[in-house]
């Protein structure tokens, strides 16, 4: 007797669990048909990191500072860099990245004296050899370069004649308020 | 421990020594059992592991405190941003950093959701093992959601490095928000469908119930954590005996079973789902305007000299870690206490007299992940 | 902090160290330094009041003190009470196992002689257990190089 109540009630186990399966069947696939379709991916999303434009240079503004490779835990960013005539901070000559050692920690973002470092919108970059993942970032700004230099020194030169300016002010004011003060003693 | 099989003696004749493994799709992870057999029955057991040893330990005595952040989350990588998040709470513990409320709730949310998503991969991948393979992708389309609800936030999808010490990397939008409500409402109506599909199933029951017992002595003796413990008899979780991060604001319940079989330990899990989601709509609810990285921060973390101990709870058990600092940036030792390692190790005295098919089950039902247990 | 335990620690091992971390960063309520000789003694005296062993791990303290330094975490957990046993270990010279008292040990043993090539007398199956079968290596000993040395970024950041 329990045999058949136990049979009863497995079958209609089963049955219950195929109508799961059934009402499936008629629901909207989930799968997105790539690369016919493409995933919509998330602002942040971790890719590799790129230099980023900064508005007023028309370039990056990197300043080879070295802080990104020193930090990286996974040695993947080799920076060299030399001083520009006419600038103050240093300009890199070499940036190169490995992307098959990089975990995408997001620490060289957080480092980054000049917020210049982002990550990239590309998720489905693929090579056939390790070298395919040896990437220069210094690529995309190559044309650009002499341009930005000169934009760059026109900043640091418009900077240098605004502290002169001011400079100059301060002393007049202060020559002055010394003027009044000994034509106060006189009188 | 190899053995030389004797010829010749009447007793062993009926006896065989099978590897299941290191490469076999129910062993979860890339683990070596060395059966000893005499027909189906298993006569001992012996895991043998460390086809996944990374060197992690070693790794953190060669980085500083901030650079070990991503070797975190490659330890366990379903619970991957319990870990990361874990271990920023460490060292804020450690140094005395103060991390804002927002924060605070954004990491709740967050850790919560990697716990249901790593259960939803426990769940399917435990179905498939057994044979079932239609849940394995409904879990999986779940965890799927999970998943871009926290890209949204991190830009990773499975091993992150969100959290900082004194915050988490980004704020979370409206957008983010929106989403995971949303889906915890689509998991609520999921999981009685879950239901029909796997718990009544008479299939699973017979297959589940009444093997692979993990009594509440063989866990006092191997020091079993996690779900295990709590299948067990013993209801013990970190986030309810030593609070850590704000988890004291929050109603969740400690699902417990009493008997300790594979049965047992799935429905404490399926129930620990449904907790965290209610932790997950409770953080939302309460979430406060505010910044979401401490305003200083220090340059370089470097904690006074000593040995410090900060345990978590992640989706496996209780995953500790003792740091032994030298006052400098570079730790001395870290040492990552890891609920598998200590819940594998019963397998030696549960698989004993059980058949190969009840191994598969109990193997999955104990939820371990290789990664972690290799370090 | 009083507990009974430490009673009876205290009564029958009159050479142990006891420090309380209870509202430090430690992470442990006691901390304790024991003998060597003592550990086994100790161990029983948690086993028999209920606490199980939760961790334990070697420190490779050769080059200060030239000892290796054993951790054991034994835990209670209800309610939540861990003790921090600190043993020191001469180098060259066994530990003795607690692997007939706790199970856990049997495989947390196993590590710490895989990891810093301390071995413990009597333990059931002294072999490694992540490092491959038959290696003459340990990796944790601090002398133990990596092939592209210590990561830029710590000393000299």
């Amino acid at each position: 007797m329990e045999m058949i109540s136990d049979v009863y009630r497995g079958f209609r186990s089963l049955l219950k669990g195929m109508g799961v399966t059934i009402r499936h069947f008629f629901r909207k696939p989930v799968t997105v048909e790539y690369p016919r379709e493409r995933a919509v991916v998330s602002k942040v999303q971790r890719n590799a990191i790129v230099l980023i434009e900064k508005d007023d240079i028309g370039s990056h503004n990197c300043i080879a500072c070295l802080q990104c490779e020193k930090i990286c835990p996974s040695n993947c960013i080799s920076i060299t860099g030399s001083r520009k005539d006419g600038l103050a901070f240093k300009r890199p000559d070499t940036f190169d990245l490995n992307f098959a050692l990089c975990s995408e920690c997001g620490l060289c973002l957080d480092v980054c004296p000049t917020d210049t470092l982002g990550y990239s919108k590309q998720y489905d970059k693929a090579g056939y050899s390790r070298e395919d993942f040896f990437y220069d970032l210094l690529d995309q700004w190559k044309a650009t370069e002499e341009t930005a230099l000169g934009t760059l020194r026109e900043i640091e030169r418009k900077k240098k004649e605004e502290r002169e300016a001011r400079r100059k002010a301060d002393a007049e004011a202060k020559a002055k308020a010394k003027e009044n003060d000994d034509g106060d003693e006189k009188a | 421990m190899p053995e030389l099989i004797r010829v010749g003696r009447d007793e062993d004749r009926d006896t065989y020594h099978l590897n299941m493994g290191p490469q076999h799709p129910s062993t979860h992870g890339v683990l070596r059992l060395r059966l000893h057999l005499k027909g189906e029955v298993i006569l001992s057991a012996d895991p043998i592991v460390g086809y996944s040893h990374r060197a992690h330990e070693k790794m953190a005595e060669n980085r500083n405190y901030i650079q070990f952040l991503p070797n975190t989350s490659r330890m366990d990588y379903l619970s991957g941003m319990i870990y990361n998040v874990g271990y920023c709470q460490a060292i804020e513990k450690i140094i005395g950093l103060e991390v804002p409320e927002r924060a605070e709730y954004i990491r709740v949310i967050c850790c919560e959701l990697n716990r249901i998503s790593s259960h939803l991969l426990w769940y399917g991948t435990l179905l498939m093992d057994l044979g079932g393979f239609t849940p394995f992708l409904y879990c999986f389309e779940d965890r799927e959601r999970i998943l871009d609800i926290l890209d949204l936030v991190s830009g990773s999808r499975l091993t992150y490095c969100y959290g900082r010490f004194g915050g988490v990397t980004e704020d979370v939008d409206d957008k983010f928000l929106s989403e995971t409500l949303a889906f915890c409402k689509h998991l609520r109506n999921r999981l009685p469908e879950y239901d029909d599909l796997v718990t009544n199933n008479v299939i699973f029951q017979n297959r589940c119930k009444g093997i692979g017992h993990i009594d509440k002595k063989t866990c006092h003796e191997f020091a079993v954590t996690g779900p295990c413990q709590r299948a067990a008899g013993e209801k013990r979780d970190v986030r309810r005996d030593e609070p850590y991060g704000i988890y004291d604001r929050f109603d969740f319940k400690v699902p417990t079973r009493t008997g300790g079989d594979c049965f047992d330990r799935f429905m404490v899990r399926v129930e620990e789902i449904s907790e965290s989601l209610s932790i997950v709509e409770q953080a939302i609810s309460k979430l406060p305007v505010g910044p979401v990285m401490a305003p200083k921060v220090p340059r370089k973390i470097a904690p006074a000299k000593g040995e410090y101990y900060f345990a978590v709870e992640s989706a496996r058990g209780h995953f500790g870690m003792y740091i032994v600092s030298n006052g400098t940036e570079i730790p001395e030792r870290m040492h990552f206490r890891t609920p598998s390692f200590s819940n594998l190790a019963t397998m030696r005295r549960v698989l004993k007299g059980s058949t190969i098919s009840d191994t598969v089950a109990i193997l999955g039902s104990i939820d371990i992940v290789l990664p972690e247990i290799d370090r | 902090m009083s507990s009974p335990v430490l009673d009876i620690l205290w009564s029958q091992f009159p050479h142990l160290e006891s420090t309380d971390c209870a509202d430090t960063a430690a992470g442990c309520h006691v901390s304790h330094a024991c003998r060597r000789e003592d550990l086994v003694g100790i161990s029983t005296v948690f086993r028999e009041s209920g606490y199980r062993l939760e961790m334990l791990t070697c420190l490779d303290e050769r080059a200060g003190r030239k000892m290796f330094r054993l951790v054991y975490h034994f835990t209670q957990i209800d309610p939540v009470e861990r003790h921090r046993v600190l043993v020191d270990v001469p180098v060259g010279e066994q530990a003795p196992t607690i692997s007939h008292l706790f199970e856990s040990a049997n495989w947390y043993e196993r590590e710490v002689y895989d990891m810093f090539g301390v071995s413990f007398s009597d333990h059931p199956d002294m072999t490694r257990i992540l490092t491959e079968e038959g290696a003459d290596y340990h990796p944790l000993l601090k002398d133990f190089g990596t092939i592209d040395g210590p990561v830029k970024g710590g000393d000299d950041a």
